[in-house]
């Protein structure tokens, strides 16, 4: 079977593309052999991987793609049986075109927050865009920093309505947890308790996108 | 509640709306765009693309 192929985009920075790719490629990576390319010129995921002490290694291959995206995808397609594609933030290079264009799925983590939540409109055009090269290109918005005590927050799902890309049902709440992973290199799989709240909403989010 | 909800989900097609417009409108009358007078009812196009095209006369926006 290929790998099926989550591209994370958004051209909007700070949405939490990376933070999603990571710890959904370390859930993924307990179900099977897990691939996280990074597109991102930036290089966060690569980053966040190189962090990794040696004793605790993240648990996913990260490669980092500059050039010919879809054919290094369908080069490790075989080999792998999930991979997580890290999008920079712009819709002006060829990356995120390319990575939407060989992936199955597209998740777009969008902020509870008015101007994130407007700007995906354009990123929901792209999505468009690139169908047309990708028939069977499925996406979904996902909230992410999501505050539960807080009203703009919760009222952000009936917004997200409005967009013709369904969102998933789970969501990422805001948590402290997500950046000290990042600062260790770690996803919240690794971190024992500490992790373990962060760690469940990221399972339910991989059983809802895997049972879609 | 209620009120939050429906003005972030009118921004939402506010946004849609603005998005169609520079898509269609310049590309199929270019010369006139620049002195294209809005249509009554809508909020004048920003003055932001007049800029643009006197810097770059010959340049049809987007190309
Ligand atoms: N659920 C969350 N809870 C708390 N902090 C978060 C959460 N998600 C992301 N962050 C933090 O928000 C910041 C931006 O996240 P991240 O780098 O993943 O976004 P990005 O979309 O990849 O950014 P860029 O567009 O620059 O690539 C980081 O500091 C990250 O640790
Ligand atoms: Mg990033």
């Amino acid at each position: 079977m290929p790998a099926q192929v989550f591209a994370i985009a958004n051209q909007k920075g700070g949405t939490g593309k990376t933070t999603l790719t990571m710890n959904l490629a370390a859930g993924l990576a307990r179900r099977g052999r897990t691939l996280v390319v990074d597109a991102d010129p930036q290089g966060s995921a690569s980053q966040w991987a190189r962090l990794a002490p040696d004793e605790r290694a993240y648990p996913a291959t990260v490669i980092a793609v500059a050039g010919s995206l879809s054919r290094e995808i369908g080069r490790f397609r075989q080999d792998y049986q999930y991979i997580v594609v890290d999008c920079p933030p712009t819709l002006e290079s060829d990356a995120v075109r390319l990575a939407m264009v060989a992936a199955d799925r597209v998740l777009i983590p969008v902020l509870p927050s008015p101007m994130d939540l407007w700007a995906s409109v354009r990123m929901a055009k792209a999505v468009e865009n690139a169908r047309q090269d990708n028939r069977n290109l499925q996406a979904n918005l996902i909230l992410n920093q999501l505050e539960v005590r807080n009203a703009l927050s919760r009222s952000m799902r009936q917004a997200l309505a409005e967009f013709d890309i369904p969102a998933l049902k789970n969501a990422v709440q805001r948590r402290a947890i997500y950046r000290s992973a990042a600062l260790e290199g770690a996803s919240v799989y690794d971190l024992a308790n500490r992790g373990k709240p962060a760690a469940e909403e990221i399972d339910a989010i991989i059983e809802e996108i895997l049972g879609l | 509640m209620k009120k939050l909800e429906s003005k972030l989900a009118a921004g939402v097609r506010q946004a849609k709306k603005t998005q169609e417009q520079p898509a269609t409108a310049p590309a199929s009358t270019p010369e006139v765009a620049p002195q294209a007078k809005p249509q009554s009812g809508q909020t004048p196009a920003p003055i932001r693309d007049d800029a643009r095209q006197n810097l770059h006369p010959e340049r049809v926006w987007p190309d």
